[in-house]
């Protein structure tokens, strides 16, 4: 009876000092992985948003090795408060350090067309993270019409060069992400709500129903599954 | 049966169904990806030709239960750009499929006007064979008077080539100075893409379990209700229809929020954006005060430019549309 007492004293005393629910992100797992996205899309859906968790997402795959995180939620609530995501993100990142001596970078940009995007070659201990919001979908393309239609009236372009060609290259460095190959929509309702609707002509959408507690069990089943499907790209 | 329009009679559980439906919101306009012939030809060891034509069927069939449910309009993505990579052999196979279903629709004119059925073929005409292109802008053209239901075939189509397209007649009109710069918004976006005649999809339905959009309508189903559906397509049934339409109604209050919000914004960036103009164009400073009649002569003015230009992409179009349906007669005068 005591030592039953005395381990649930520990367990309880050791709770503040577990950043991760349940199971740790083990090295190995991004190795059972058949097939990593290079960009991953979160659509938070739900009013009620947490920053913890989406701090968690964002180190996991970090941890994982995914260069690439889009985050977004419809109203850019998350844009608003990225000083907050920020810490989080930096509690985490301290406590990776203290359990495994590893540094990592996470650089969070707001907006698809944050200009300060860093544009040298990615490194394996980095993460860039985009925090997205409406705007960043039919109004940046509106933008991007804007800015071509200056372009073929200041001579730089021909109206012959509005190719699908030249419009894909001019996104692509615009935004510095290159396309999401998954995206994980939180939250019940059956709709993207505005989510980048250029960049996601090839992306698989998963759902999971909410991204508060989500934990890494339920996140690295998610890539698991990711990893088993297989696209033909209409052929 | 290989006809385009059914006339069936419905069963009593059918009819009360819909009934219970109808006591919420009925979509107005459904999107399909038709995916899996293919992979149902092989599950039924067919070949792939087959397994289209079936797929086809499947599609008149929709057709009607749509038209009973009181689903005014549908889009169908039939051959997407990025097909023009299969083998020659099933490319030639579906253009052959795509000259018989039109041809027959052709046939079916006065069932067509009977429904008041318009058929619309949206896509990257010049990418198909010329006779085609005859057939399809000859059945846009018998029907494009009828305006009870509205049948869009989306052919040598990706959402990416629409947006991109729009984008271009965009920039040729500002540089023809039909329009300025700062008179482009989204609602001057979607007047550009092929779908400008229609509101955009209630419902975007994709069978075959596959979760992507695959360059399908992807400006305008940003506030669609996604219904992804596991059988394929040849297997599609009435059931999985009403499940999309259960979904839609189970979503309708949240979707609907959404697309009022992003509606008033749009509202309020047009505002300021036609008072800033004004501003610009009276060569007044901030200080300055401007009055609400001056800003909203602006915006009558940009209102008029937007519409002159709008006239001009259309008159672009038509008469592309005519070209391709002038084209085959050429080879029969040469020849006599």
């Amino acid at each position: 009876m005591n030592v039953l007492w005395i381990c649930s004293w520990i367990k309880h005393v050791a709770k503040p000092w577990a950043p991760f629910k349940g199971r740790d992100v083990q090295s190995y797992d991004s190795k059972s992985l058949k097939r990593l996205p290079i960009h991953l899309g979160v659509i938070i859906l739900e009013d009620n948003i947490s920053y913890i968790d989406i701090a968690n997402i964002i180190i996991w795959c970090m941890t994982l090795g995914i260069s690439y995180i889009s985050v977004y939620d419809r109203k850019g609530v998350i844009r608003q408060n990225q000083k907050h995501l920020a810490e989080e993100i930096h509690k985490r990142k301290e406590e990776l350090y203290k359990k495994r001596r590893e540094s990592f970078n996470i650089n969070v940009y707001n907006g698809l067309y944050d200009s300060s995007k860093y544009t040298g070659p990615s490194s394996s201990n980095s993460s860039d993270v985009q925090l997205l919001s409406e705007e960043d979908g039919q109004l940046s393309l509106v933008q991007v019409a804007k800015e071509i239609s200056k372009s073929v009236k200041e001579k730089r372009w021909k109206v012959e060069d509005v190719s699908l060609q030249n419009v894909e290259n001019y996104l692509l460095e615009k935004s510095r992400f290159p396309d999401p190959d998954l995206v994980i929509k939180f939250g019940a309702a059956e709709c993207l709500m505005g989510f980048l609707p250029w960049q996601i002509r090839l992306t698989e959408f998963f759902v999971s129903p909410s991204h508060r507690g989500l934990s890494y069990k339920t996140f690295l089943s998610l890539l698991q599954d990711y990893g088993n499907t297989r696209q033909r790209f209409g052929k | 049966m290989t006809t385009w329009i059914r006339e069936s009679e419905q069963s009593w559980i059918h009819k009360f169904c819909q009934a219970v439906l109808k006591t919420g919101p009925i979509p107005k306009h459904v999107a399909f990806i038709m995916d899996g012939n293919r992979r149902f030809a092989s599950k039924r060891s067919i070949d792939r030709a087959q397994g289209h034509l079936m797929g086809f069927d499947k599609l008149a069939e929709t057709l009607e239960w749509c038209n009973n449910i009181g689903i005014s309009e549908v889009t169908v993505y039939a051959f997407s750009i990025e097909n023009f990579k299969r083998s020659k052999e099933e490319v030639d196979g579906l253009m052959e499929l795509a000259r018989l279903k039109f041809t027959k629709l052709m046939e079916e004119k006065e069932l067509l006007n009977k429904h008041g059925v318009c058929i619309r073929v949206l896509g990257n005409l010049s990418l198909l064979p010329h006779d085609i292109q005859q057939i399809v802008a000859d059945a846009m053209n018998m029907t494009k008077n009828n305006n009870r239901a509205v049948l869009n075939v989306c052919f040598a189509y990706t959402a990416r080539e629409e947006i991109c397209s729009a984008m271009r007649d965009i920039a040729e009109g500002v540089d023809l100075g039909l329009i300025r710069e700062s008179d482009i918004s989204e609602s001057v976006m979607e007047k550009c893409l092929y779908t400008r005649k229609s509101p955009h999809p209630d419902i975007l339905v994709r069978t075959s379990g596959e979760v992507r959009l695959s360059d399908f309508l992807l400006w305008q189903t940003t506030y669609s209700c996604l219904s992804f559906v596991r059988v394929l397509w040849p297997e599609f049934s009435i059931w999985h229809l009403y499940a999309g339409i259960l979904q839609y109604q189970r979503n309708y209050q949240v979707i609907q929020n959404a697309i009022q919000d992003n509606k008033v914004k749009r509202e309020m960036s047009q505002r300021q954006s036609d008072v800033e103009c004004c501003r610009v164009e009276l060569l007044k400073t901030e200080e300055e005060s401007i009055t609400q009649h001056q800003v909203n002569e602006y915006s009558m003015q940009r209102e008029k430019r937007i519409k002159t230009f709008l006239g001009h992409v259309e008159q672009k179009r038509e008469q592309l549309l005519s070209k391709f349906e002038e084209r085959v007669t050429y080879p029969l005068l040469q020849s006599s």
